[in-house]
């Protein structure tokens, strides 16, 4: 279908809008600036052509029927369908319909007069499709349409008429194929394509996992179980070796026992004779030893007493040192208190000096204490008149007597300007006449020659009458200056008064004056007067008063305590407290020097100083005591171990004794001798004990290794009696994991057999639709280079004829269509449904595309590109196939340099008649 | 003098270690074991024996249950049992200490009433009868000691007018590399020993070996119950665990029937009379059909009216080529195995091709997508790379099973 031309009346904001001979192909772009009708001349085309019969009373409808006004909406579109062209008029909200077909000598008859039948035979012509489906929904664009449809929104009838043109691309079969493959795969796996936890497959792989690690520890115990049962049959064997060893040892050992006892007598014999000779050479070798100590000890106390007569002397040698010490410490000690008792004489008498100095000295403080006292009175007396005169002769301040002379010369000043604004009002009066009566201001002043009126003044003359003289309403002035004089009277009043003088006292300001005046010549004198009492008494006079009895308090007190014997002279007292520091200093250095010698003297004898003193020399050995002390010590051991040693050797053997001793046990041993010469053994006696020993330790050894294995027997015979049940549980388990095997075995490969089959099942669906869609991908790849987008490779396209996702260059993964940004989704999306309609579209019956304001997502680049991609799609492509049919492409923009491609019409839609 | 009459038989391995099948076909074959047991018991009364002989491994294992040996016992013990009975331990089930010997019931003193537990390598004579029984019970899983050898000590006197028969657990050493500790005995045991019958166990087919003057007294009974498919190779294995080196070896191999060997001597010296009695329960058979030779409703009859299947395991293994219609019909026919043949029976399709004609692979795949998904697993399936050519091989056979179920209306 094409339109050919259409006529609207009373549509929305449209009065009346006609266009004719609209050409059958070609992109026409109809323009206008926003509220022009536009988009409402579509709507009025699709309300006429497909979805509203003229009764219709649709809300969609009612909207575009005028606000004002009683008229109906009145569209009429002529189109060519079906080899024809046809002309259908819809009067909405009336039953006013036709449709007409125009005849081949160019008039129009009608086919349909009701409302219904046209419209329905419109439908029919056009499809039986609401403007939203069929091939509409791909060509017939609204504002806001930028996307394409969803797939399982897109018109069925559409694809069907698609696959029929551009051949099949999932039969029926294949969908039931891929509904049951999908079905069977989403037993193991997701949505996602990965593998479910919870399918029974896993499941299983679990349970077997789990039985194979219960049979592998099963399997070990039956393997540790066949090893006791190995090791049982070599206990077996080795029992029975064990058995027939032991019975060996057995009779070998018995065979030893019975020799042993047979040689016994003979063994104890040498056993005696043996310990006899032992014997008798332990005593012979004990009395030498008698011997040898006694020569030793008798040596050792000759030694001792030479050592003894040494210690003596050295004893009584060091006893006479020490006694000399001693008694050169005491004549030091005795000559140093004789020497300290004539030092504390001293002392006393140059204390008696001090005091009777330090009495002369107080004396001179006390005529001074009172002198200053006296100065301070004077000085006292004098600041209390000075103040006295200050409270009774009261003065301004510099800054106050500054502030009346002002308040003088301004109130001057304000009577200056007062009489200044005065009237001046001079009478005079004939010889003769009676004097006139005069109030000025409200009093009556004596009638004169010159007087000042401020504000009014009356006159009165008798015999004549009277005048009237007023000053009119603008004397603020005189007011304000009246007013002003007042508050500076007042004000000097005021301050004149703390200070007895009468403001009318007109000498009151020079007085004034003058009190200021003396109060200024009293101030330096009482400063004066202040700061030096203040240096005298700073605390007052009471302190000074407190001082002087003090002082005559000391004074007298010294006066008691006087000494005859001194003189009152004090340079005499100098002198005699002179020679006594001599003589002082003299008896502190020969004290120091006896105190050094004392010091040693104790330090040599006792090794330390008594009592804290003068600093000494580090003693370099011991001391005089210590020295007599060692001495006496080591002479007192020396007696103790010489009476010690010679006590041992009283309690010793004589040498005789000892002699004699050594003699008997030669004896005995030479006969201690030849009896063991005799009791002496054959080598099968001496032997016999050992073999014995052998054969015994053999035979326990031999017994101790055949409790062990019968040990061990009975233990692996307890744990294998525990093994019961073994096999029948290893048995079930294997079964299980074997069946399990086989379960998951078979299953596993039914998974991958399932998952590979959907794996081909998509990539060859997706081969297929590649080759059906090729003629479709092929041109919207050619104009998206028209359009600079030429970022990819290939457009993977769905079942439904639509873009699915987008190939990229260099092996890139894809991404899906719907992730490229919007413009270039619109431009896309837009010349995926020109193609597509161009493949249902042909020479002989072209298909229309309406685009309301498209592309409003594109940059002025891609639009100027786009004109060209219109201009292509509108043309068709016969060589391509199957060939891409023709369009007519309406535009209807507010921008139409945008889509004006050339041969386009172009319409504006505002200067239509 | 009365003619010596009596079964011998061997391996019963009671508490067989299976694991090649559900829990519940094992248990049913484990029960079977113990069915053979009362069908020897049977032809022991019907048959009027003296005794009966078992020839070691009564148990598979020695740590079987209590309450699995102690059933064998009260099946040998119990009245229905007209004779006693002889058994010595073998590879299998050991003289061990802890053991399955060392326990409750079979640690009693023997014999109760009928079970004789031979423990001792001493010679037994039997009472009222005149004859001696030369037990060799193994105390060890393996060894390279005969075990036989001791009756050595034992030679027949001149004037000993006795039965001698022996009772062992070993294999003869007849074939070269047989493992030295396989309990290796000598072949002319029987005429060494001086035995009048040499009662054999460990070999699970029955075999009897004749001694140098052709007379048979060396003979080995087999199992009394099958317990591996017939000559299947290693796809017959069970799970089941021998102790021997070479476990897989022919003559562990049975026969898929359980026997027993009814003997019968007239006098000492005299060749014995050796009958093979069949005792097993189930029957276990391994068969293959070529589905190109053989039409499918022709091996589904032949399966589905076979006698006795419910005590037979059967593996049956399909080959050749079909197209997807009539491979589904092969669901029909596992049933039949699944619901009539004895639990553990299979049906192994892997080894049949699936092969649409041109004219059902249109119908199938059609000419969309699924043509192309065809085209690519054909070609998978002739990878040389294992797991890629199985994963595409059963793919395809999804692939036609979804397509055919897609057709459905």
């Amino acid at each position: 279908m094409i339109l050919e031309g259409f006529e609207i009346d009373h549509w929305s904001c449209i009065q009346h809008l006609a266009v004719h001979d609209l050409p059958s192909t070609g992109v026409i772009v109809l323009h206008g600036p926003n509220g022009t009708g536009k988009s409402s001349t579509i709507a009025a085309l699709r309300a006429c052509l497909m979805d509203f019969s003229a009764q219709a009373t649709a809300k969609d409808l009612k909207r575009y029927f005028p606000k004002a006004g009683d008229e109906k909406p009145r569209v009429s579109v002529t189109f060519r369908a079906q080899g024809s062209s046809w002309r259908i008029t819809k009067h909405f909200g009336t039953k006013v319909s036709k449709l007409e077909r125009r005849t081949e000598a160019g008039t129009w008859t009608i086919e349909a007069s009701s409302a219904n039948d046209a419209h329905e035979q419109t439908r029919s012509l056009l499809g039986n499709k609401d403007s939203d489906q069929g091939l509409h929904q791909l060509l017939w664009l609204t504002q806001a349409e930028y996307q394409l449809p969803k797939p399982k929104e897109f018109d069925s009838d559409v694809q069907s008429q698609l696959r029929s043109v551009l051949g099949v691309m999932q039969t029926p079969l294949d969908d039931r194929f891929a509904q049951l493959v999908n079905e069977q795969w989403a037993r193991w796996f997701s949505l996602k394509g990965k593998r479910k936890k919870e399918s029974s497959l896993d499941r299983n792989l679990g349970l077997l996992a789990q039985r194979r690690s219960e049979l592998d520890a099963l399997n070990a115990e039956f393997q540790n179980m066949e090893k006791l049962l190995e090791r049982s049959g070599d206990l077996d064997v080795v029992r029975r070796d064990l058995s027939r060893q032991l019975d060996d040892a057995t009779r070998t050992r018995d065979a030893l026992q019975a020799e042993y006892e047979r040689s016994l007598k003979r063994i104890e014999a040498h056993h005696f004779a043996s310990q006899r000779i032992e014997t008798a050479e332990k005593c012979a070798s004990d009395a030498r030893a008698k011997r040898q100590r006694r020569t030793e000890a008798e040596e050792q106390v000759q030694a001792y007493a030479r050592e003894l007569a040494l210690a003596k002397q050295a004893l009584d040698e060091k006893c006479r040192q020490l006694e000399l010490a001693e008694q050169q410490l005491r004549d030091v000690k005795s000559l140093a208190h004789s020497t300290y008792e004539a030092q504390r004489e001293q002392h006393a008498k140059r204390e008696a000096v001090g005091a009777r100095q330090e009495a002369l000295r107080q004396q001179t403080h006390l005529h001074a204490a009172r002198e200053q006292l006296k100065h301070a009175e004077t000085l006292h007396a004098e600041m209390e008149t000075l103040k006295q005169q200050e409270r009774e002769q009261p003065a301004p301040d510099t800054a106050l007597l500054r502030r009346i002379e002002d308040n003088r010369t301004k109130a001057a000043k304000a009577r200056t300007e007062l009489d200044a604004a005065a009237l001046a009002l001079t009478l005079v009066t004939e010889p003769g006449a009676s004097m006139a009566q005069v109030t000025i201001d409200g009093l009556a002043v004596l009638a004169s020659s010159q007087h000042a009126v401020r504000r009014n003044v009356e006159i009165t003359i008798p015999g004549w009458g009277r005048l009237q003289l007023s000053r009119g309403a603008d004397a603020r002035d005189i007011d304000q200056i009246e007013t002003d004089l007042a508050a500076l009277e007042r004000e000097y009043s005021a301050a004149m008064a703390p200070f007895g003088i009468a403001a009318k006292d007109v000498l009151g300001l020079d007085r004034l004056r003058k009190l200021h005046a003396d109060h200024l010549a009293r101030k330096p004198a009482l400063e004066r007067c202040t700061a030096e009492w203040k240096r005298l008494a700073p605390q007052g006079m009471d302190p000074l008063r407190q001082q002087a009895a003090h002082l005559e308090k000391l004074c007298a007190a010294a006066a008691l305590a006087f000494d005859e014997r001194l003189p009152a002279d004090g340079d005499a007292l100098e002198q005699i407290a002179k020679q006594l520091k001599r003589d002082l200093d003299a008896n502190d250095a020969r004290l120091r020097d006896l105190e050094q010698q004392s010091a040693e003297l104790d330090q040599r004898i006792n090794g330390s100083v008594s009592k804290p003193g003068p600093k000494l020399a580090q003693p370099t050995g011991p001391s005089l005591r210590q020295q007599e002390s060692s001495a006496r010590e080591q002479y007192i051991t020396l007696q103790t171990f010489i009476e010690t040693k010679r006590g041992e050797l009283d309690r010793m053997l004589t040498a005789e004794q000892i002699e004699h001793e050594i003699a008997s046990a030669a004896e005995t041993l030479q006969a201690a001798r030849i009896e063991f010469e005799a009791a002496k053994l054959t080598p099968s006696e001496e032997t016999i004990k050992d073999r014995l020993s052998v054969g015994k330790d053999a035979v326990t050894a031999v017994e101790s290794e055949l409790k062990e294995a019968d040990k061990e027997f009975h233990n692996i015979a307890g744990v294998l009696s525990q093994t019961e049940g073994l096999h029948a549980r290893r048995a079930a388990l294997a079964s299980q994991v074997e069946e399990l095997t086989r379960l998951t075995d078979r299953e596993t490969l039914e998974c991958d057999a399932t998952d590979r089959l959907r794996c081909l099942f998509e990539e060859s669906r997706d081969k297929q639709l590649g080759s059906v869609l090729s003629p479709i991908h092929d041109r919207v790849l050619r104009w998206m280079k028209l359009l600079r987008i030429s970022g990819y490779q290939s457009m993977r396209f769905n079942e439904n004829f639509l873009p699915e996702s987008l190939v990229p260059h260099h092996g890139e993964a894809e991404f899906a269509f719907c992730e490229e940004s919007t413009g270039t989704i619109e431009q896309m999306a837009l010349m995926v449904r020109l193609a597509l309609g161009a493949a249902l579209s042909t020479p002989s019956d072209p298909a229309v595309t309406v685009l309301d304001d498209p592309l409003t997502h594109s940059d002025v680049v891609r639009l100027n590109h786009m004109r060209a991609v219109l201009r292509s799609a509108a043309m068709g492509d016969t060589a391509s196939a199957p060939p891409a049919g023709p369009l007519q492409i309406l535009v209807f923009t507010c921008h139409p340099e945008w889509f004006r491609v050339e041969d386009a019409r172009v319409i504006d839609l505002t200067r239509l008649p | 003098m009365m003619p010596l009459r009596f079964l011998h038989a061997a391996d019963l391995h009671l508490g067989l270690r299976i694991t090649r099948f559900d829990e519940s076909a094992c248990n049913r074959i484990g029960e079977a074991r113990f069915h053979a047991i009362e069908r020897l018991r049977k032809h022991a009364l019907d048959d009027r024996v003296d005794f009966v002989l078992i020839a070691g491994d009564l148990f598979d294992d020695h740590t079987v249950s209590h309450t699995l040996s102690e059933r064998a016992f009260t099946l040998f013990e119990g009245k229905a049992m007209p004779c006693p009975v002889y058994v010595i331990p073998g590879n299998h089930d050991p003289l061990t200490p802890g053991g399955v010997w060392d326990r409750e019931p079979w640690k009693r003193s023997q014999p109760i009433k009928q079970v004789h537990l031979l423990r001792e390598r001493v010679p037994v004579s039997i009472p009222h009868l005149n004859v001696t029984l030369f037990p060799c019970p193994l105390r060890h899983r393996n060894s390279i000691d005969d075990p036989t050898a001791w009756i050595a000590q034992h030679p027949r006197a001149d004037d000993d007018r006795s039965y001698r028969i022996g009772l062992a657990h070993g294999s003869l050493k007849l074939l070269p590399n047989l493992p030295e500790d396989d309990h290796l005995i000598r072949p002319d045991a029987a005429r060494h020993y001086g035995l009048d019958y040499l009662a054999l166990g460990h070999w699970h087919k029955p075999f009897k070996f004749p001694c140098t003057d052709g007379v048979v007294r060396t003979v080995y009974s087999g199992t009394h119950e099958p317990m591996r498919f017939a000559d299947a190779g290693a796809t017959g294995t069970i799970g089941w665990e021998s102790f021997s080196a070479d476990g897989d070896a022919d003559r562990f191999q049975d026969e898929g029937r359980g026997t027993a060997m009814l003997v019968t001597i007239d006098a000492p010296g005299a060749p014995p009379i050796i009958e093979t009695v069949e005792v097993g329960r189930l029957r276990w058979c391994t068969e293959e059909r070529d589905l190109t030779q053989q039409r499918i409703g022709e091996i589904i009859s032949t399966f589905g009216d076979r006698e006795q299947c419910e005590l037979t395991i059967l593996r049956l293994r399909l080959t050749g080529v079909v197209d997807p219609e009539k491979f589904g019909r092969l669901d029909s026919l596992a049933e039949i195995i699944c619901n009539r043949y004895h639990p553990g029976s299979t049906l192994d399709t892997d080894g049949v091709l699936i092969e649409p004609s041109a004219e059902q692979l249109t119908k199938l795949v059609g000419d969309g997508v699924l043509a192309r998904v065809l085209g690519r697993l054909r070609t998978e399936t002739l990878s040389s790379e294992p797991r890629t050519k199985r994963v595409a091989e059963h793919a395809l056979k999804l692939l036609y099973r979804m397509a055919w179920e897609a057709q459905a209306p």
